[in-house]
């Protein structure tokens, strides 16, 4: 019997299919080469984000009190998590 | 218009870069398992529980915990010949706990992921009701960090639009990247 998941527990497994699973369907495998490109280009832009605001406006009060929040906060929990 | 598009970019980016960072640098790790090593630090120590032999597993742990030893999630309790056997899991660290009732004296051996596994289970964390207060806390950041992400989406796809110089350029990569991944999910799903 086939059952078919529903549409949150396939967007899961979307999100979480790489290159690591070594997909054997070629509809799989082009998703992980997808979810691959993803992955870089979400590290890329977060570097460039930073790089783009550090180059245009560092002065901006709202844009220091976000990432002092941010990073702050996340040092704490990974402190506090490990 | 475009000025609080580009200051609510600006913002929301900025509030969610350590997190996204995290994200992206740990899908790395999970794609290419082999280029990190994930050998996690184990420690031993040996302590003295209570005065008399403990022969709840649930009470022993409660011990282990308000004195700090051990945290967060139990994960399997086991009565062995000569005392109690304990797996207790918290984020990026196992503790694996061996119980002596006739020494009244257990056994922790403590396994700590390094960075890199420290951030695959940090990727994992969701949910506002977990065993402690700190990871209900990432579970808030997880919330305020998936806001952000519609929020950049949004608020990029908007300013390109405005860029009446590169709208050519943008609805291409835009319609290849769209029918790329919708019509993948689509097949995948019919399959």
């Amino acid at each position: 019997m086939t059952q078919r998941t529903n549409v949150w527990a396939y967007f899961n497994n979307l999100h979480s299919t790489t290159l690591h699973d070594r997909p054997y369907d070629w509809r799989i495998r082009w998703w992980a080469y997808y979810n691959e490109f993803a992955v870089w280009a979400l590290l890329v832009m977060a570097l460039t984000g930073v790089y783009l605001w550090l180059a245009s406006r560092p002065r901006h009060v709202l844009a220091q009190a976000a990432v002092g929040l941010s990073v702050v906060s996340f040092l704490i929990l990974y402190i506090q998590t490990r | 218009m475009y000025r609080w598009f580009r200051n609510t970019h600006l913002v929301a980016g900025l509030l969610a870069v350590p997190f996204l960072l995290m994200y992206g640098l740990s899908a790395v790790q999970m794609s290419h398992g082999g280029w990190f090593s994930l050998e996690p630090t184990v420690t031993e120590t040996t302590v003295t529980v209570a005065s008399a032999p403990i022969h709840d597993g649930r009470a022993l742990a409660r011990i282990l915990m308000e004195q700090n030893r051990v945290r967060d999630e139990i994960r399997q309790v086991k009565a062995t010949g000569s005392g109690i056997q304990l797996q207790i899991e918290s984020t990026g660290t196992a503790y694996d706990v061996h119980y002596s009732t006739q020494t009244r004296q257990a056994v922790i051996r403590t396994s700590v992921a390094p960075f890199m596994g420290m951030l695959n289970r940090i990727h994992h964390l969701a949910g506002l009701h977990s065993a402690s207060f700190v990871l209900d806390v990432w579970g808030g950041w997880v919330v305020a960090v998936s806001l952000c992400l519609f929020v950049l989406g949004l608020t990029g796809i908007y300013m390109w639009f405005r860029l009446y110089k590169e709208r050519v350029i943008g609805a291409i990569l835009l319609a290849v990247s769209l029918g790329y991944s919708l019509t993948l999910i689509l097949l995948i799903r019919g399959a």
